[in-house]
């Protein structure tokens, strides 16, 4: 499972990402602080099915 | 709530999408959520719909899933929020930059192509000094409900 159940994140902190089969991970803070950048990322390392 | 401009959207969201306009045809094209002369006021749209779709995505999408946006802090009520939350902060100054490059450097682009007038890039302007404080000052308030909740368990780098 992800490390975190909340975590909070200062700027684009590297986030350890571990996915079992019924997660669901909700990013979301202010403009600019990197959310999509965060999930494009997890994406990238084809670690999720989905982003929305 | 979606990571895709409409241009690039998957199939699967925009299949997602058409199913759920069937169950809700005043979403179609989303028009409910976007101001206009006739309809200025559609900011209870975002708070009585953002539930909606957020609850029609996890029953209908294979996990595991990522959901972004920060209609989650802005319109949820974080105690339908399922799985895991991370929530990003950053200074004021970054949240401008960002708004700044993002929306007024558009407006420009389309201003120079005189898509729009000049005055809508000062209006976009206006608009952006405004809203990385409302988002500050909510994201601090949500956080701060958390704490209080006892939900943070973790929390790295500065939060203030």
């Amino acid at each position: 499972m992800s490390k975190y159940n909340v975590g909070i994140f200062k700027n684009k902190d590297d986030i350890e990402f571990i996915f079992t089969n019924d997660d669901i991970i909700n990013i979301t803070g202010m403009i600019g602080s990197g959310k999509t950048t965060l999930a494009k990322r997890v994406i990238d390392k084809k670690i999720i099915n989905y982003f929305l | 709530m979606f990571g895709f401009s409409i241009s690039n959207r998957p199939e699967e969201i925009e299949n997602l999408l058409k199913e759920m306009e069937k169950l809700y045809p005043e979403m179609k094209d989303q028009k409910i959520f976007k101001k206009t002369k006739e309809n200025k006021t559609v900011e209870p749209n975002y708070y009585k719909y953002t539930d909606i779709i957020y609850k029609y995505l996890l029953q209908n999408i294979e996990q595991p899933v990522l959901i972004e946006g920060r209609h989650i802090y802005k319109y949820m009520n974080y105690k339908s929020l399922k799985g895991k939350l991370i929530i990003k902060i950053t200074s004021l100054f970054n949240s401008y930059r960002r708004a700044l490059n993002r929306d007024v450097k558009n407006m420009i682009k389309r201003y120079k192509k005189k898509e729009v007038p000049k005055g809508a890039i000062l209006r976009r302007l206006s608009d952006r000094i405004v809203l990385p404080i409302k988002d500050y000052l909510k994201i601090n308030k949500f956080i701060i409900e958390l704490v209080n909740e006892g939900k943070v368990k973790y929390i790295k780098g500065n939060n203030s």
